[in-house]
């Protein structure tokens, strides 16, 4: 496991306000846009925070690769993979240039319990997404 | 089944429903006593969609439901019946949202129990854009 260092504490606690130059060159990755992040069906190891671009949530169906939803800066991916200790269950293509901050399974959790704004957050994005879902369908 | 979360519902409201009854049905409000913990038994959410068909997702002992309309909603936009009989821990909603900010174990739960219901509705759910690589 990584040491959980001050900035780390810095970003749990404040969010993105929270971010410094370091922590930023640590974790962040960049992904040009339309490439896939990480595919339906692989092991879930990390999470992703949005720094900046968006998303796409999407399910392969045949040859295609058809869009369930869209996700944007300040939004979490991965986390469902991870908390559930089971395989990705969608496949996350990059919608425009973008980064983020990556993290391990360890890592996030460290984040979620430095601050109950990490659980709230999650829950509440989870919601919106059922919530959104179901009245499309 | 979680023991300390079941411990937590404990303080709930214990309710018990005949097979096949209504826990609530799409339209009703939503009062305060909002959140489900199933002591005993088996629920099915029912979402009805558009075309007229219907998909089903149980929750069984030890599971939580009423999550996601709750936080989101006024009214309820699915059904959950008692799929046999079942009793069930009604939470006050409020009580249930400060948990989960300070208890792990809730937290956990709740994010997993949102997370399994969405797994289902992204294999049912599929826009008409798409992309081939």
């Amino acid at each position: 496991m990584s040491k959980i260092t001050e900035d780390f504490i810095k970003f749990g606690f404040e969010g993105e306000s929270g971010l410094t130059a370091e922590f930023i060159q640590k974790y962040s990755i960049k992904f040009p846009k339309n490439k896939i992040v990480f595919h339906e069906g692989e092991r879930s190891s990390d999470v992703y925070y949005i720094l900046e671009g968006s998303v796409f949530v999407t399910k392969k169906m045949h040859d295609t690769y058809k869009v369930l939803t869209y996700l944007e800066k300040g939004d979490i991916f991965g986390e469902m993979g991870v908390l559930e200790e089971t395989i990705r269950s969608a496949t996350i293509i990059t919608r425009e240039d973008s980064t983020f901050l990556k993290f391990t399974k360890e890592e996030f959790k460290e984040i979620l319990k430095i601050h109950p704004r990490w659980i709230d957050k999650i829950i509440q994005d989870m919601s919106e997404r059922i919530i959104k879902m179901i009245q499309k369908l | 089944m979680n023991f300390q979360v079941e411990n937590l519902f404990k303080d709930g409201k214990e309710v018990f429903y005949e097979r096949g009854s209504f826990i609530y049905r799409k339209g009703d409000k939503i009062s305060d006593e909002a959140i489900f913990y199933i002591k005993d038994g088996l629920v099915t959410l029912r979402v009805n969609k558009k075309n007229g068909d219907k998909i089903k997702v149980y929750r069984q002992k030890g599971e939580i439901f009423g999550i996601d309309e709750s936080l989101i909603l006024n009214e309820r936009i699915i059904d959950s019946i008692a799929e046999e009989n079942t009793i069930v821990y009604i939470w006050n909603k409020t009580d249930f949202f400060l948990n989960t900010s300070i208890n792990w174990e809730l937290s956990l739960y709740s994010i997993k129990s949102l997370s399994s219901f969405l797994r289902i509705l992204n294999s049912e759910f599929l826009d008409q854009k798409s992309f081939s690589f």
